[in-house]
């Protein structure tokens, strides 16, 4: 038989399907409660197909020479944010989900038998996935962060509750004895000193090239900072969360804080960059390529209130260099200059900047 | 004519220098001879329209063509070639009594003089003596035009190109950057300040001199905000290499690259709204310098005269 198509049959076709799809809008015959599990198909094709898109999109994505994945410090770090970020919805090694997170649909997977990439994993936490409550990283325009829980996601399975404690917590405040990740609780039940210690250190140093180094920082600084974090005006999945529930009051604490402690630094270098060139183009700069020397403004005797980069890590100054290469990153005042400063940069000028001042003693 | 190239300071028959006369010269003889030429061939074809309907033999059509279509123009762009190879080597001297640098950079002007001055958007040239300049670009092409000296010369980056000129006149000429070099291009101007040979080594024994005054409010505010990241005052610790030399900036007649008149409120304009003035400039404009900071900043850069 032989169905021809007219413009009639077409018509009458189409106002059946417009019906169709407007009955099925008003009357909501699926049931999207998540008290009633997905109808099995419509699991496996979402389920799939999240796969798929991660699997595809991941592909042509690399850490950069300064994010190593295998490094520790960086796995630390991404243990630090899981605990605050992470582990409210998937648990923690050793340490189960909460039973709200577990009525979720779908719910967000326990990851001790994830099987994910690293590139993948960076993917999910960078971009997080529509219809199922994953977000995506909170700090805009901040590539680089990611790669540190990708990295600790890499040896997740590895890691036993006492490791995690370890590596999230640091040596110093265990936040230990529960039995179940408590839901909503950012840092467990630290205080806001110990919360901020997990990554920055007990002394302010940055644990071992964790976090940018804040002890003997100016204070003005350091609260300006944190105060930006807050009104998510400067970016950070790592900073972000923390800061914005702190008050006045709590800022100026913490600045002043961090601003007492001994800012006797040596910083961490990484493998490339030429130091010599890098202290060259620090003090004095350089003029074919127009770059500003960086220490006619970050001398901390003639500027306190400059942020002090001189022993600082070259992990952060490699990405904040970048950051600033790209655009005006805070809202101080500063942050034009310090983008006109940074745009003239090529990576190998930043990697000898980095190895100058990771080197290079306290001024 | 009503054009602004046609008069003042930009005018291109000034002749304000010997070689812009040279070249003056062999601009009227051009003129000249391409009149004649044009009312020649105006009479020819006059007399072709009112001839009557004789037709030429082919032997004069074809001498016709090889006189005036072959001969005559190959004798005349021949002197041609000759009279404007013999002005161009007479105006590339051989021998020259000063040296400067110019190097284009977006969008200024930056121009050393022998003994290790470094000055910015301004040419400063005595009368009577010749001075070959060496051209060269930073970062994109640029040109040299100084129309009263008749110089126009493209600067490129990475060759170093030469230009002579022996001034004449006395006076403050105007000159600007002929090849578009980027989004301010049309404000990228400069000075060529002829000046009596005299006065001329004066001044630039003064330029050699470090800074004065040495210190004080201004330059500790200049120095506070970072400014010697990218400028330079010799005797200070400002030393960048980035931007102008500002060693004797108060001695300067304009600001921005030829673009405004140096006075207190120009300058307050142009550290505070840089971008406003001129669109994608490297320096960052800083709003946010104190009051009394920015007018110390202020005395200290015009007193360094």
């Amino acid at each position: 038989m032989k169905i021809r198509i007219t413009p009639r049959r077409l018509a009458v076709g189409a106002g059946i399907a417009l019906l169709g799809g407007a009955a099925f809008f008003f009357l909501a015959p699926y049931n999207i409660a998540a008290s009633v599990p997905h109808f099995s198909p419509v699991r496996w094709a979402l389920h799939g197909y999240m796969q798929n898109a991660v699997a595809i999109r991941s592909l042509t994505l690399a850490p950069p020479s300064y994010m190593d994945p295998a490094d520790p410090a960086l796995q630390r770090l991404g243990a630090g944010h899981y605990a605050t970020g992470c582990a409210s919805c998937h648990g923690a090694p050793g340490l189960p989900r909460s039973p709200i997170v577990k009525g979720m649909r779908p719910a967000p997977p326990p990851l001790n038998d994830a099987d994910f990439e690293t590139e993948e994993y960076y993917w999910l936490v960078r971009h997080g996935l529509k219809y199922t409550g994953m977000p995506e990283w909170s700090g805009a325009h901040r590539p680089d962060e990611p790669w540190a829980v990708a990295a600790f996601m890499s040896v997740y399975q590895d890691v036993s509750e006492e490791d995690y404690r370890e590596m999230a917590f640091g040596p110093s405040a265990q936040d230990g004895g529960r039995a179940a990740v408590s839901f909503g609780a950012l840092s467990g039940d630290l205080s806001l000193q110990e919360s901020c210690n997990r990554c920055h250190g007990t002394d302010g140093l940055g644990r071992d090239g964790m976090a940018p180094k804040l002890a003997g920082q100016s204070a003005t600084y350091l609260a300006d900072a944190l105060r930006a974090y807050r009104a998510d005006i400067r970016q950070s999945g790592f900073m972000e969360p923390l800061a914005a529930s702190l008050t006045d009051k709590q800022i100026s604490e913490l600045a002043s804080h961090y601003a007492g402690l001994d800012g006797t630094w040596r910083g961490q270098t990484l493998n490339d960059g030429d130091a010599a060139r890098g202290e060259e183009l620090a003090r004095r700069g350089d003029e074919d390529d127009d770059i500003p020397s960086c220490l006619s403004c970050h001398d901390n005797e003639r500027r306190p209130d400059t942020p002090r980069i001189t022993g600082q890590d070259a992990r952060w100054i490699t990405i904040w260099l970048r950051l600033w290469r790209e655009e005006p990153v805070t809202s101080s005042p500063g942050a034009n200059r310090m983008h006109a400063a940074a745009r003239p940069l090529e990576d190998e000028d930043i990697a000898d900047l980095a190895a100058f001042f990771a080197g290079a003693e306290k001024p | 004519m009503c054009l602004p190239g046609c008069s003042g300071r930009h005018y291109w028959f000034s002749g304000a220098s010997e070689e812009a006369q040279s070249i003056e010269t062999l601009a009227w003889i051009l003129f000249a001879g391409a009149g004649v030429i044009w009312l020649i061939v105006m009479a020819l074809a006059f007399f072709a329209m009112r001839s009557s309907g004789r037709s030429n033999t082919e032997k004069s059509a074809r001498r016709m063509i090889l006189w005036g279509g072959f001969a005559f123009p190959t004798v005349v762009l021949a002197a041609l070639l000759g009279t404007g190879l013999l002005t161009l080597k007479s105006i590339v001297a051989e021998r020259s009594d000063l040296t400067l640098e110019v190097e284009g950079e977006q969008w200024w002007w930056r121009v050393g003089y022998p003994g290790g001055v470094v000055t910015a958007n301004e040419v400063r040239l005595p009368r009577g003596r010749t001075a070959e300049i060496l051209l060269t670009a930073d970062d994109v092409i640029h040109s040299f035009w100084a129309p009263a000296l008749g110089g126009k010369i493209d600067m490129i980056p990475g060759r170093e190109n030469r230009l002579t000129l022996t001034p004449t006149t006395v006076g403050n000429w105007g000159g600007l950057c002929a090849e578009y070099c980027g989004g301010a291009h049309a404000q990228m101007r400069f000075n060529v300040i002829v000046m009596e040979p005299d006065a001329f080594d004066a001044w630039l024994e003064d330029e050699a001199a470090p800074a004065q005054p040495e210190s004080g409010p201004g330059l500790e505010a200049f120095l506070g905000e970072g400014c010697g990241a990218c400028h330079t005052i010799r005797g200070t610790e400002a030393q960048g290499l980035v931007g102008p030399d500002l060693t004797h900036f108060g001695a300067r007649t304009s600001l921005g690259a030829g673009i405004l008149a140096l006075d207190r409120d120009t300058l307050r304009h142009w550290i505070t709204h840089t971008d406003t003035l001129k669109p994608g400039v490297k320096m960052p404009a800083y709003p946010d310098i104190p009051t009394e900071e920015l007018e110390d900043m202020i005395d200290y850069l015009l007193s360094l005269t």
